[in-house]
């Protein structure tokens, strides 16, 4: 809730907590009434709490549900990335030309901080190393140990390759792991930009690392209450984009809102009859715990359903590519 | 982005063919016809959302309207919910409480689909057809002008016409509104207003 009214200045030797302000000394400040000008155009991710959080809504989702093992290996796959993100601390190496790619209306983050840092291989290496499959299916441990036996240039180069969009086919299972590290690496990267500096790249296109969005999300913090924000799949900056305009073309016609309310009310798709596309329009307004990848994995019925109306999907989720 | 749509397109399609993408790769694909069957049953609802003008007063606060339905079939479609619009730099998604009861006012019983017209010496208001209502206008306009029109006031020329009044909407554009000054000033109508001024 924004404050509505300023303090005085306590006097000196009084308490600094708010409890001891008389209600005299409150003064009415009529320029704080209200709501900001604009919204923010970025919010940067917070790793710390990024995977940790994502690990327990994919936890809290796995029970009774359909696509439950599947939720349940996400679960740990996300609690390896919170893990990798809180015990393998290090200074991402930030390119020197930032303000000349934003200056020229590129995305701050280019494909050689994934090539050439080696922080970015540290972090998928490490995922490989601490991830917990304890039960899962023949395939998926057949992909971790192909991924082991792989050189650290081939490992690097399909992070490079799954940072260009071009997920390669017959390696499908092994980009999951990869683009896990991929996300730790690059939520680290986004977190230390300067907020402030970026601006808008394309309709759809991450400010910070080009990525494609995973999810539309209608948010609910103070400064851009009930404002649509676009969840990068690769770094998980959230940026802003204007409500009823489709994410993929840009078109305002023909934009529509599909669910299963007998499912949730919360999980719709923003459906767009100019270029035949949708995305994931999760109301975190409604419900704070709806994570931009974890429920996008969740509603995998409405894609279902959604499909058979001849829509195709604009978002990524890299570790659900379907 | 139509580009990257098209590419993301045809990566569905490989992904298809690969028994369900990452969750057949992954071992996992016998989950897919359990998904598929626990959705079965249901409909999907469709929901519009309209950008629109607060009718109200000057501010012009943007709306959205939420409806049920869709317009392009036959289904009958009705506004569910009123909001303000979070992007729209008046307001960002704020409403007064007149503003926040706009969906009563969509629904009232009593709001004015139509023209209506109650004829001299008659106890109720008759539904009329736009060109009945709109020559009627135009007849009255004219008969007061025609009586009360002043071209000279002595010898300096005025060309006023000041017994009759006009007012404009609040949600209008700016071609509008020029419209409506040229039209209203070029009868040499003097009372003339704007709610968005007011």
């Amino acid at each position: 809730m924004a404050r509505f009214f300023k303090r005085t200045p306590a006097p000196s030797g009084a308490g600094e907590s708010a409890s001891e302000a008389q209600p005299r000394d409150i003064q009415p400040d009529p320029d704080r009434i209200g709501i900001s000008g604009s919204v923010p155009f970025v919010r940067l991710p917070d790793p710390s709490r990024l995977f940790a959080d994502r690990a327990k809504r994919f936890a809290a989702l796995a029970p009774e549900h359909p696509l439950g093992a599947y939720l349940d290996f996400l679960a740990r796959l996300a609690q390896a990335q919170a893990k990798v993100q809180a015990e393998h601390p290090f200074t991402p190496a930030l390119p020197e030309d930032g303000a000349l790619r934003l200056e020229h209306g590129m995305p701050a983050l280019p494909r050689n901080v994934v090539t050439d840092d080696p922080s970015c291989l540290a972090c998928i290496d490490a995922v490989l190393a601490v991830v917990d499959l304890d039960g899962a299916p023949a395939a998926t441990l057949a992909a971790l140990d192909a991924l082991r036996a792989m050189t650290s240039e081939e490992r690097l180069d399909l992070a490079g390759q799954i940072f260009e969009g071009a997920i390669p086919v017959e390696r499908m299972a092994e980009c999951v792991f990869v683009a896990a590290g991929l996300q730790v690496y690059l939520a680290a990267c986004a977190a230390v930009l300067d907020a402030k500096a970026l601006k808008p790249v394309a309709d759809g296109v991450c400010p910070c690392c080009g990525g494609a969005p995973t999810a539309s999300l209608i948010v609910n913090w103070t400064p851009a209450d009930k404002a649509r924000y676009l969840s990068c799949s690769q770094c998980a900056t959230l940026w802003n984009h204007v409500r009823i305009r489709c994410t993929a073309c840009g078109s305002g016609e023909g934009v529509s809102y599909y669910g299963l309310d007998e499912v949730s009310k919360d999980v719709q798709v923003e459906t767009c009859t100019a270029c035949h596309s949708y995305l994931k329009h999760l109301h975190q307004h409604r419900d704070a715990a709806l994570d931009p990848i974890a429920d996008d994995v969740a509603s995998y019925g409405l894609d279902l359903k959604i499909a058979e109306e001849g829509f195709r999907k604009a978002g990524l989720n890299l570790l659900f590519v379907g | 982005m139509n580009v990257q749509v098209s590419r993301r397109g045809l990566l569905k399609g490989i992904g298809v063919g690969l028994a369900g993408g990452t969750l057949g790769a992954l071992g996992f694909g016998d989950l897919q016809p359990a998904a598929a069957a626990a959705v079965r049953p249901f409909k999907l609802a469709q929901m519009r959302e309209t950008r629109n003008t607060c009718p109200y007063c000057s501010v012009s606060c943007g709306v959205i309207l939420y409806s049920l339905g869709d317009r392009s079939k036959n289904a009958k479609s009705a506004v569910m919910h009123v909001e303000g619009d979070p992007d729209h730099p008046v307001n960002r998604g704020t409403l007064c409480p007149k503003g926040s009861s706009l969906l009563d006012f969509v629904r009232s019983e009593t709001r004015t689909k139509y023209p209506m017209y109650r004829a001299p010496g008659t106890a109720e208001f008759k539904r009329v057809s736009w060109d009945f209502a709109l020559d009627r206008i135009t007849k009255l306009l004219k008969e007061d002008r025609d009586k009360n029109f002043v071209a000279k006031n002595g010898d300096l020329t005025v060309n006023r016409w000041t017994t009759t009044g006009f007012l404009g909407a609040s949600a209008t554009t700016n071609e509008t509104a020029w419209l409506t000054y040229k039209t209203v000033r070029s009868m040499g109508a003097l009372v003339f207003d704007n709610q968005a001024r007011v």
